[in-house]
This record gives structure tokens, C-alpha cells and sequence, in this order.
């Protein structure tokens, strides 16, 4: 099957500091891949690479292709409201396929709630609704159950199953709960800590 | 009634009172009492030139500030956005910013002769620093989180700019919006007095010249009502909207 992702990041710093360096990944179309390892490793950064939204690297990353993207906070728009941010990520949707993205993370009729009206567990399931919204063919989600209570972390987990189950986007998911990604992922890269 | 609005009422009550006290023991040309301005003002409206000049002025006023707002926005994004060419210009910032109005005015209408955009270019020379300083300080402030929202849903610059980095900017641009009436207005007074034959500032040049005080209060107290009122029906309003989703 071909790759929807590939990517040689030989090295990526901050300032001085090294973060990421000789990674090389390839993710198969349709495939489902956790990426774990210690804090700090440089997980969020991988995504940011991936997704195109971090260009000062050395290497380079192919993933053509709708993106959706969940980040580690919810980062949604504080000044629009819940609908209005999936709206925005998806222009397509008509007022009732919003509404139905928010029902289906589980917020049915909190469309017009603007983010600081809203707990950190809704606005992350706005932010995944928000992902899902586009009908992604690439799926990164930055540790999508973290702070989440066990509910909600439960119901996420399931529509990411679901989403994937059913349109087979190519997901990729930083977690750092082993556990986590044993269960859902169908192949784990680890990330060790660069000195 | 509100009871900030019921103070704001006695204070300007008050002041009244003290104007008319101090009008009663002052020589009668030097302060006329309020009551004495107010039928002058009357009079200006219904039977002189007032509203004319008021209009003129006005549009000056809106000119400026459209003009002023506009570009100082785009410089002050633009600095604020690229820190290369912030220190390039920083201190051209700090010299504009510190020029005297008067002294933009003088010159403008040396280099540019006594017209209407001289006039112009003068009070925007004027008032573009300010607002440059306050939206460069907006536009640093822009978080490059949302930037990143933006680009991985692919909102392309016009959403970009509407969606998300207005909303941030619009406290900076309220504020340099409203300081930017409160100090356009008095310097295209200046600007009037100097270089317009029509205008409010023309007409108390006018005044001055005939020690005609009762005049010169009248027509700035007509001005003072208009200038509050845009304040009070458009700035204040715009500046509750762009803030209501912080609740
Ligand atoms: N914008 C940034 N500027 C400087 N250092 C950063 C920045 N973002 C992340 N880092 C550093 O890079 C390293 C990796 O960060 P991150 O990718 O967020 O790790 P993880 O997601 O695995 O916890 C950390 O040491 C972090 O402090
Ligand atoms: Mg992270």
C-alpha cells in the first residue's frame, strides 16, 4: 500500500537545542500509528513537522492530503463560538452537519457555547469535532485523552475508533500512555529523549 | 438612568455652576456665563454658519481618521510582524511620535501649499505614530498557536486575517480608534486655524481676532457635544462588541 506520510527529519532544533535527529517514518495509507515517548521528546513537534505547520527543519515531509489536527490544547478560536469554529475549519458543512459533528462527540445543542464557556473536556471534543469536521485524510491527534475525565476520554477514544473504522484516514496519534497506544494503534513508534 | 450616568450629570452640572460663579466676579468680555454661550450657540445653529463648519470639520476629522487608522494598521502590523524591520524603524517611530503637531502643520503647508491635502497629510503625520505604536504592541501579541490553526485548516489569507488575527488586534485598534478621535480632532483644529478659510478652527481664528470669547465657547462646546456623541453611539458600542465573547 502506498504511503500517505512519509518524512526524514535529520534534524530539528530550537535555538540551539537539538530536538528531533535521524527519524525517519513512513506511514502506510489507512494506517493507525501511536507515537510515544518521555516528555519533552519532541512528540508535539514531530505533528507540527508533519503537518506541514513547521518548516525550519533540516529534512523533509510528504503527507498530501486534507488535514485534521488535534492539537495538545484545544486552540480553539476563543472569539467564535463551537459551531463557528468547526464552520470554519470546514466550509462546506450546512448548519445541521455542525450540529451533527458536535452531536457526535457528544455536545448536541452546545453549538453557540464559546470556548471559555465550556470545560477543558468539551473543548477538546469541540476541537476533535472540529478535525473530524473536515473529513480528513490524515488524522493527527496530540494526546487526545490527556485531562479528560474517564467519560469523556472513552467517548473520544470511541468516535476515533469509529472515524477510523469507517473512512480509514491515515491517523496518526502522540500519546504517552503505552497502554493507550497498545490498544488502538496498529504499530507504535517510539521516540527516545535527544541529548 | 444609571447612576454613573446620574454623576456625570451633576459633575457636568457642577461645572457649570463654577463657570457661572467664576463668570460673575470675571470682567463681562473676558468670560460671558454659560447661559449667555448656550443662546449664542442657539443662535450660531439656527441662524449662522455653525453647522457648515461643523460639517467641514467633521469630514476632516473622518478623513484624518480613516487615513490615519489605515495605514498606521498596515505599518503597525507590518513592524510588529517583521522585527527586522521594526529596528529599522524604530526610530523613526519615536521621532515622528515626539514631533510637535504644530510643526508637521507649519511645514505641510509650506512644502504642500494651503490646501486640503496638506491639511490632510498634516494630522495623519500626526496621529499614524500613535496608532503604529499601539498595533505594532497588538500585533506582537498575535498568537502564532491560532496562525497554526489557521494554516492546518487551510483558511487562506482572508479568513486568516478576519478570523483570526483581527479579533486579536481589535482591542489595539479600539484603543488607538478612540484616542485616535479624541487627538485627530484637535489637531485638525489646529491645522484649520493655520491653513483653511472654512472649519471650526478657522472660525475661532475668526473669534480670537475679534476677542469674540462668547464665540469661541460656543463653537467648542458644540464640538465637544458632537465629538462625545460619536464616542458615546459608535466607539463605545463597537468597542462592547468587539469584547463580547471574553463575556
Ligand atoms: N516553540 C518552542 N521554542 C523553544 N523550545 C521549544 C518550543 N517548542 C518545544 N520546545 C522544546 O522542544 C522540546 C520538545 O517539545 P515537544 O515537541 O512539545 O515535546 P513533547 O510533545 O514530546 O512533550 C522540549 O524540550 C520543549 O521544551
Ligand atoms: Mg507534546
Amino acid at each position: 500500500m502506498a504511503d500517505a506520510i512519509r518524512a526524514r527529519v535529520e534534524a530539528k532544533r530550537y535555538g540551539g537545542k537539538l530536538v528531533l535527529a535521524g527519524l525517519e517514518i513512513a506511514v502506510a495509507e489507512g494506517e493507525f500509528v501511536a507515537v510515544t515517548g518521555p516528555s519533552g521528546c519532541g512528540k508535539s513537534t514531530l505533528l507540527a513537522i508533519l503537518a506541514g505547520l513547521d518548516r525550519h527543519f533540516r529534512g523533509e515531509v510528504q503527507a498530501p492530503g486534507r488535514l485534521g489536527m488535534v492539537f495538545q490544547e484545544p486552540r480553539l478560536l476563543p472569539w467564535r463560538s463551537a459551531a463557528a469554529n468547526i464552520a470554519l475549519a470546514a466550509p462546506d458543512l450546512d448548519a445541521a452537519a455542525v450540529e451533527a459533528a458536535l452531536a457526535a462527540v457528544g455536545l448536541a445543542g452546545q453549538g453557540a457555547l464559546y470556548p471559555r464557556q465550556m470545560s477543558l473536556g468539551m473543548a477538546r471534543r469541540v476541537a476533535l469535532a472540529r478535525a473530524l469536521a473536515v473529513a480528513p485524510d490524515i488524522l493527527l491527534l496530540d494526546e487526545p485523552f490527556v485531562s479528560l475525565d474517564a467519560e469523556s476520554a472513552d467517548l473520544v477514544r470511541r468516535v476515533v475508533v469509529a472515524d477510523w473504522q469507517a473512512r480509514r484516514p491515515t491517523v496518526v496519534m502522540v500519546t504517552h500512555d503505552l497502554a493507550e497506544a497498545e490498544a488502538l494503534a496498529q504499530r507504535i513508534i517510539r521516540l527516545s529523549s535527544t541529548p | 438612568m444609571p447612576p454613573r450616568l446620574v454623576w456625570q450629570a451633576l459633575s457636568l452640572l457642577l461645572l457649570a455652576v463654577v463657570w457661572h460663579g467664576a463668570a460673575l466676579v470675571a470682567p463681562a468680555a473676558t468670560l460671558p456665563p454659560p447661559l449667555e454661550v448656550g443662546r449664542a450657540l442657539v443662535v450660531a445653529v439656527t441662524q449662522g454658519d455653525l453647522l457648515r463648519h461643523l460639517g467641514v470639520t467633521l469630514a476632516r476629522v473622518g478623513a484624518a481618521f480613516v487615513l490615519s487608522l489605515s495605514l498606521g494598521t498596515a505599518l503597525g502590523v507590518a513592524l510588529g510582524r517583521m522585527p527586522l524591520l521594526d529596528r529599522i524603524l524604530d526610530g523613526w517611530v519615536v521621532f515622528f511620535l515626539n514631533l510637535p503637531a504644530l510643526v508637521t502643520a507649519i511645514l505641510c503647508f509650506v512644502w504642500f501649499g494651503l490646501g486640503e491635502a496638506a491639511a490632510l497629510a498634516a494630522v495623519a503625520v500626526n496621529k499614524i505614530p500613535s496608532v503604529v505604536v499601539t498595533v505594532r504592541e497588538g500585533a506582537r501579541a498575535l498568537d502564532p498557536g491560532y496562525d497554526a490553526v489557521a494554516l492546518a485548516y487551510r483558511f487562506g489569507w482572508r479568513k486568516s486575517l478576519v478570523h483570526v488575527v483581527l479579533p486579536q488586534l481589535a482591542p489595539y485598534l479600539m484603543a488607538a480608534a478612540r484616542s485616535g478621535l479624541a487627538l485627530i480632532w484637535k489637531i485638525v483644529l489646529v491645522v484649520e486655524l493655520l491653513g483653511r478659510s472654512d472649519g471650526i478652527g478657522f472660525k475661532l481664528h475668526v473669534f480670537f481676532q475679534n476677542f469674540d470669547v462668547t464665540g469661541i465657547l460656543a463653537y467648542s462646546l458644540a464640538f465637544i457635544v458632537v465629538v462625545q456623541a460619536i464616542e458615546l453611539a459608535v466607539l463605545a458600542p463597537l468597542d462592547r462588541m468587539t469584547r463580547a465573547w471574553r463575556g
